[in-house]
C-alpha cells in the first residue's frame, strides 16, 4: 500500500528539467567561479541562541544581482587587500565607554488581549519599524534580573551562512511591555547571555571585532560598559552566572567550535572559569577528559552542578545523547566529583541544568527509543523515533535525581528548549510540541508550549495562551511554533520569547506578568 | 564516479565537467520542485558554482558526490525559504480535485493530484529542517546516511528528523486513510 512518501514523490512530479537557458547559465556561473578564491575555514562564530533560526535572504532581481555582485567583487577585493595589510583591531587594556541614554523604540504591535496575570502573547519585540537596520535585529538571549527589568541581546546578522552577530541590546523596565535600545561597545558581539547580579550589575562574554575574546561588565544597566581582554587560557565565554557584581562562574571554550558536525547546540572543550574581581583575574579549571560539559549552575559561591555528554564518540553518529556526565563541586569549581547519571533519560542535544539554591536543581532530560508511537497528530516510527524531553529534579544539590512526572497529555512530544525555576518547587519549561495549529491561512505542525509545576515536578500543567487570528505583517507563521527562551525572576513574572529566523523583523513575546 | 572531483589534478575542470553533466539536471529539478523554475535557474547555477569553488572540500569518505551536491542545493533553497513557503501556500489554496475513495491500484499520481492542496499545506507546515530531510528523501532519493552527509548531521538525527517530518506530513493529510487508501469522510457519505 502506498504511503505518504509515495504521495510526496508524485507531488509536483511533472516539474520539467532544465532547459537550454538553465544549462547555459550554470555553465557560465561555473566558468566565473574558476577565478574565485576558496575562503579559509576555521573562523570562530558566536553561539547562536536557541531563539534564532537562520536568516533568509530575500530574492533580488537578476539585474540587481549582477550589479551587486560587481560591487561586492570590487569592495571584497579592496577589503581583502586591506585585511592583509591591516589586522583587525585588538584590545591590550580595558576600555570603559561613556554613559549613553537608551533610545526608546516606538510602540509596536500589541499581542492578544488578555487579563493581566494570565498567560498571553504580549507583543512583538522587533515589529516592523523597530529594527536597527533592514535585516534585524531580532531577539536572542533573554535575561530578566527582576520582574520589571528584562534584557534581550539581538542579532544583526545579514547572512544566512554568517555568524550570529549578537551586537544589539534591548531593555524593558515595565515587564516586557515596552522596549528601548541600549548602547553596545563598538566592535563587540556577544557570545553569551547577560549574567546579572542585580538590575544594573550585569556582565557578558563577547568577541572584539570577531576574533578577540573579551569580558564585558556594566554597573549602569547597560548605559556604559567596561570591556576587558580575556586571558588566552579562558577563551571565549559561552555561558555563565553571577552571584554578586564581581563573582561570576561559567563555561568558556578555546575554539567556540561545535562538538561535532551537525550538533550546533553543543560545543567542544568547554572549561570552567571563575572571576571574583569583576573580570580582572580568572581561574580556569578543565573538566575530566572524558566529559564534554555543556551546562553548569552555581547557586552559591561554593556549590556547582555540571552536566554534559561523553567526549569520546563516533564522529559519524555524534555524541551519545542517552548517557550523560554529571559532576558536582563544593569548592567553587576547583575540584569536581563525579556522580551517577540519572536513570531513565539522557542529556539530549541541549543539556541544561538550573539550581535555585545549594540543594534544589532541575535539568532538561531527553528520552528516545525505537518503536512506533501515535497520537492525534499521526505517528513516529523507526529507530529512535520516539523522542521527547522530561525534567529531572534534585533535592540534594545534584547528587541524586528523580525523573519528573510526564507532561500533560496535551503535550505528547515536548521538545523543551528552556527551563527556569523561580522557587525550589515552581519551574517553567518552554519549547515546542507536535501540536498542529492554524494561524490565519497558515497551518503549523508544531505549537509553542509552556508548562509549569508548583510541586517540584510531581505534576505539570500546560499554560494556555492565544495566538493571533492571522500572522502579523512582517512575520511568518512559524514564529509561533517554538519558544526558545524563558526567564521567571518571580512565580508570576515570566517572559518568554518565540523562535524566529535570523533576520526576521519580529518575534513574539509571551508573559504572565501581572 | 563519486571520485570525479578528486581524480587527476584536484578539481581539474574536465572531471568537474563530467560531474556537472551527470548531476545538474536532477539537482535543478529538485530545486525547481521546491521554489519554482524561475528561481531554480539562479539557484542551480549558484549551487554548481559553489561546488566548483569548494571542490577541494569534497571528501568521498564522508558521503557521495550526489549527496554533497544535494546538500549544497538544500542549503541554498533554505535561504529562499520564504519563496518556497509562498509557493506551497499558493498550492494549498487550490481547490481539491476530489475527495472520494481510490482503487487499491490507483496511480499515486492521480491520488497526489487530488491531494495536492493538502500535501502543499502539510509541507508548508513543516519547519525548514523537517522539510529538508523529507524532500531530500522523497525527491532526491537520498538514504538516511546520505541525508546525514548532505546536511552535516548525525545519522540518528537524520533518522529521527525524517520520522517526525513523516508524522507531521501524515497528520497534515488529515482524513486520508492510508490503510484503506480512501478518505475517512467517504465512509459517512
Amino acid at each position: 500500500m502506498p504511503d505518504e512518501i509515495d504521495l510526496l514523490r508524485a507531488f509536483r512530479a511533472d516539474t520539467p528539467g532544465p532547459d537550454d537557458a538553465a544549462w547555459e547559465r550554470a555553465r557560465a556561473a561555473v566558468a566565473l567561479a574558476e577565478g574565485a578564491v576558496t575562503p579559509e575555514p576555521g573562523s570562530r562564530r558566536p553561539r547562536r541562541p536557541a531563539g534564532i533560526r537562520r536568516f533568509r535572504r530575500p530574492r533580488a532581481a537578476r539585474g540587481r544581482v549582477i550589479l551587486a555582485a560587481a560591487v561586492v567583487i570590487v569592495v571584497g577585493a579592496a577589503a581583502g587587500i586591506l585585511a592583509t595589510v591591516l589586522p583587525p583591531p585588538s584590545l591590550n587594556a580595558p576600555v570603559t565607554t561613556a554613559w549613553q541614554p537608551a533610545r526608546p523604540l516606538p510602540a509596536g504591535s500589541k499581542g492578544v488581549t488578555a487579563p493581566p496575570g494570565a498567560w498571553r502573547l504580549m507583543s512583538y519585540l522587533v515589529p516592523a519599524g523597530w529594527q536597527e537596520n533592514t535585516a534585524g535585529p531580532e531577539p536572542g538571549w533573554l535575561t530578566c534580573p527582576s520582574a520589571a527589568t528584562c534584557y534581550v541581546e539581538g542579532d544583526n546578522a545579514t547572512s544566512a551562512s554568517g555568524p550570529a552577530d549578537m551586537n544589539s541590546l534591548y531593555v524593558s523596565g515595565d515587564g516586557a511591555q515596552t522596549w528601548s535600545v541600549l548602547p553596545v561597545p563598538g566592535g563587540v558581539t556577544f557570545t553569551s547571555a547577560l549574567a546579572c547580579a542585580s538590575v544594573t550589575d550585569c556582565a557578558a562574554g563577547g568577541l572584539y571585532y570577531g576574533h578577540q575574546p573579551v569580558y564585558l561588565s556594566t554597573a549602569t544597566g547597560g548605559h556604559s560598559w567596561t570591556v576587558r581582554p580575556l586571558p588566552a587560557d579562558v577563551g571565549q565565554i559561552m555561558t555563565f552566572s553571577c552571584v554578586t557584581a564581581t563573582t561570576c562562574r561559567g563555561l568558556s571554550s578555546l575554539t567556540g567550535a561545535p562538538i561535532s558536525q551537525g550538533f550546533a547546540t553543543m560545543f567542544a572543550g568547554l572549561r570552567f572559569f571563575a572571576t571574583t574581581d569583576g573580570g580582572r583575574n580568572f581561574s580556569v579549571t578543565p573538566y575530566p577528559a572524558d566529559a564534554a560539559i555543556q551546562s553548569v549552575a552555581c547557586p552559591t559561591a561554593s556549590h556547582c552542578v555540571a552536566i554534559g555528554v561523553y567526549s569520546h564518540f563516533n564522529a559519524k553518529d555524534g555524541p551519545d545523547l542517552d548517557h550523560g556526565v554529571l559532576l558536582t563541586s563544593d569548592d567553587g569549581g576547583l575540584t569536581w566529583q563525579r556522580r551517577a547519571w540519572p536513570t531513565g533519560y539522557g542529556p539530549g542535544w541541549q543539556p541544561e541544568v538550573t539550581c535555585t539554591d545549594a540543594s534544589h536543581c532541575a535539568m532538561i532530560g531527553f528520552v528516545e527509543r525505537n518503536g512506533t508511537e501515535g497520537n492525534q497528530v499521526g505517528y513516529s516510527s523507526g529507530k529512535d523515533a520516539v523522542q521527547y524531553t522530561v525534567i529531572g529534579f534534585s533535592a540534594d544539590g545534584g547528587q541524586t535525581w528523580t525523573r519528573t512526572s510526564t507532561f500533560p497529555r496535551s503535550m505528547p512530544y515536548p521538545s523543551i528548549d528552556a527551563l527556569t525555576c523561580p522557587t525550589t518547587t515552581t519551574c517553567y519549561a518552554a519549547g515546542g510540541d507536535l501540536i498542529a495549529q492554524h494561524i490565519g491561512n497558515t497551518y503549523n505542525a508544531e505549537s509553542s508550549v509552556v508548562a509549569v509545576t508548583s510541586n517540584a515536578g510531581r505534576s505539570w500543567q500546560r499554560v494556555t495562551f492565544a495566538v493571533p487570528a492571522k500572522v502579523p505583517g512582517g512575520m511568518q507563521g512559524d514564529s509561533f511554533m517554538n519558544i526558545g527562551q524563558i526567564d521567571c525572576p518571580q512565580v508570576n513574572a515570566c517572559v518568554a520569547i518565540g523562535v524566529s529566523d535570523q533576520g526576521s523583523t519580529s518575534t513574539p513575546i509571551y508573559t504572565n506578568h501581572g | 564516479m563519486d571520485e570525479k572531483l578528486r581524480s587527476g589534478p584536484v578539481g581539474a575542470p574536465p572531471d568537474f565537467a563530467e560531474a556537472f553533466r551527470e548531476h545538474f539536471a536532477p539537482v535543478y529539478r529538485f530545486i525547481a520542485r521546491r521554489v519554482g523554475a524561475d528561481l531554480a535557474e539562479d539557484l542551480a547555477a549558484e549551487a554548481f558554482a559553489t561546488a566548483y569553488r569548494r571542490r577541494v572540500a569534497f571528501d568521498p569518505a564522508r558521503g557521495s558526490l550526489r549527496s554533497w551536491l544535494f546538500g549544497i542545493a538544500a542549503n541554498l533553497v533554505r535561504e529562499h525559504w520564504r519563496d518556497e513557503q509562498q509557493l506551497l501556500e499558493l498550492d494549498a489554496r487550490l481547490a481539491p480535485v476530489g475527495t472520494g475513495s481510490f482503487a487499491d491500484d490507483a496511480d499515486s499520481r492521480v491520488v497526489a493530484a487530488a491531494l495536492a492542496p493538502r500535501i502543499a499545506g502539510a509541507l508548508a507546515a513543516l519547519n525548514a529542517e523537517q522539510r529538508d530531510v523529507l524532500l531530500l528523501h522523497a525527491w532526491a532519493g537520498l538514504s538516511h546516511e546520505e541525508i546525514a552527509a548532505a546536511l552535516g548531521i548525525a545519522n540518528g538525527t537524520a533518522r529521527s528528523r525524517l520520522s517526525r517530518a513523516r508524522a507531521a506530513l501524515r497528520a497534515g493529510l488529515g482524513d486520508f486513510d492510508f490503510t484503506r487508501w480512501t478518505f475517512k469522510e467517504a465512509d459517512h457519505a
